[in-house]
């Protein structure tokens, strides 16, 4: 499974032979979000841990240009603890499978599942369970608070001001291991028909203050896109890129403090 | 590999070409890092060898391209207040872009790593974002090991 991979990976870090030299109370207290996307025919899967999203946005060509949004991850800012509170979970979201509250899940392969089924077996379908994550850090010793001048809800372990995480999962976080953060990644699959689609890729620095409307219409703006039946086509979003870019930083022009930001695009139709 | 990839001409040399990199690569591991490479964890990988490289061969439709240095960045470029970067990476031949831009904030590297490979019908995609004091390091870990996740779906 997915998740004993993810595991060993975790592990490797834990073990740190690679970053014996710096201090170890700062390597306990870092670590790091992701978001693997494998692509293979028709068919997009996910694995998310933490706030780097992933949605595609797609579009009917023969109707309008008008883009759809389809989350792969759980929502714009997924599995930080106030997106839970809130639970504004993407209503248009991809088939998903969460690995860890899912019992019957532990015995079947993913891998097998993804690949030769089209359709979800029911016994593994499980949504996303905001009170199973929530209970897991309580009971692990953590708690969520907001400290003082931030809008954001951290996690703390008890009456300490450290980790201060955002997310209930995570790889690398020691610390964040003994208060209920796991390394277990939600996954999602989708398959897709025809039609243009952008895949979206993007770190929390970008979707914090570009949500995915905020994109949709810079992408409209930025590229011009070929509209021949049939051929196989190749749009480069390099406007896009750029655009999206430039637009987050002007949102923080306002505030001395910018995060660092990266994105993701990729345009495909059924042929390429 | 599955059905769906006769829809491509079959990448018949992918496998000689693989090999002649391991070959081409063998002298350049033995002289740095040494222990990592008798790594099973790592060693162990099929595409070990392609590790900080960016890999572009039109022939067997493979693409490996990463993030190269710590600061996230193959030059700087300054905007008008001379601080920040930002730069876009693009693969003209498959419709993919890539931006990213380093914060203004105290830290002096960039916590976002990406990684990206294409090999015929397989597309892969990570974004990395790391936190805390040494967020690089964990995420750049995690953007030269992530292999051994892939390989567990790459091996159908």
């Amino acid at each position: 499974m997915i998740k004993n991979e993810f595991e060993k990976l975790n592990e490797y870090i834990y073990k740190r032979d690679a970053i014996k030299y710096i201090d170890e109370y700062d390597a306990y207290l870092s670590g790091a979000a992701l978001t693997l996307i494998i692509k293979k025919d028709e068919t997009i899967f996910c694995a998310n841990l933490g706030n780097v999203s992933a949605f595609l946005l797609s579009s009917d060509r023969e109707h309008s240009y008008k883009y759809n949004i389809i989350g792969l991850t759980l929502d714009d800012s997924d599995f930080t603890v106030d997106a839970l509170l809130s639970q504004n979970i993407c209503s248009n979201k991809a088939v998903s499978y969460d690995l860890e509250n899912a019992n019957k899940m532990t015995n079947h392969n993913l891998k097998e599942n993804f690949y030769n089924s089209k359709e979800p077996d029911n016994n593994i379908y499980s949504n996303f369970d905001i009170k199973e994550e929530l209970r897991r850090i309580y009971e692990s010793g953590g708690e969520i608070r907001k400290l003082a001048g931030e809008e954001k809800s951290r996690i703390f372990v008890k009456g300490k001001y450290f980790p201060g995480l955002i997310n209930t999962r995570s790889i690398g976080d020691q610390i964040g291991a003994s208060i209920g953060i796991i390394c277990t990644p939600h996954v999602s699959k989708i398959n897709f028909n025809d039609g243009i689609y952008y895949l979206v890729i993007a770190t929390d620095g970008i979707i914090n203050v570009l949500k995915a409307e905020n994109i949709i219409s810079i992408i409209e703006n930025s590229d011009v896109y070929c509209n021949i039946e049939y051929l196989i086509f190749i749009i480069v979003p390099i406007e896009s890129i750029s655009n999206i870019i430039d637009a987050a930083k002007q949102e923080y022009k306002k505030s001395s403090y910018c995060p660092d930001m990266t994105i993701i695009l990729r345009t495909f139709n059924k042929y390429n | 590999m599955g059905g769906g990839c006769s829809k491509r001409p079959a990448t018949v040399s992918r496998k000689d070409f693989e090999q002649k990199l391991n070959n081409k690569n063998k002298s350049e591991t033995s002289k740095g890092n040494s222990n990592l490479a008798d790594n099973p964890l790592i060693g162990g990988s099929k595409y070990h060898n392609y590790k900080y490289k960016n890999t572009i061969d039109n022939e067997n439709n493979l693409i490996i391209f990463t993030q190269l240095d710590n600061y996230g960045n193959d030059f700087f470029v300054l905007d008008e207040d001379g601080k920040g970067t930002a730069y876009s990476n693009i693969y003209k031949s498959k419709g993919i872009a890539v931006g990213y831009s380093k914060g203004y904030k105290l830290d002096v590297y960039n916590q976002d790593k990406f990684f990206v490979m294409i090999d015929g019908m397989v597309e892969i995609y990570c974004l990395i974002d790391g936190h805390g004091p040494y967020g690089n390091i964990i995420s750049q870990l995690i953007q030269d090991h992530i292999f051994q996740v892939i390989e567990y779906f790459y091996s159908y």
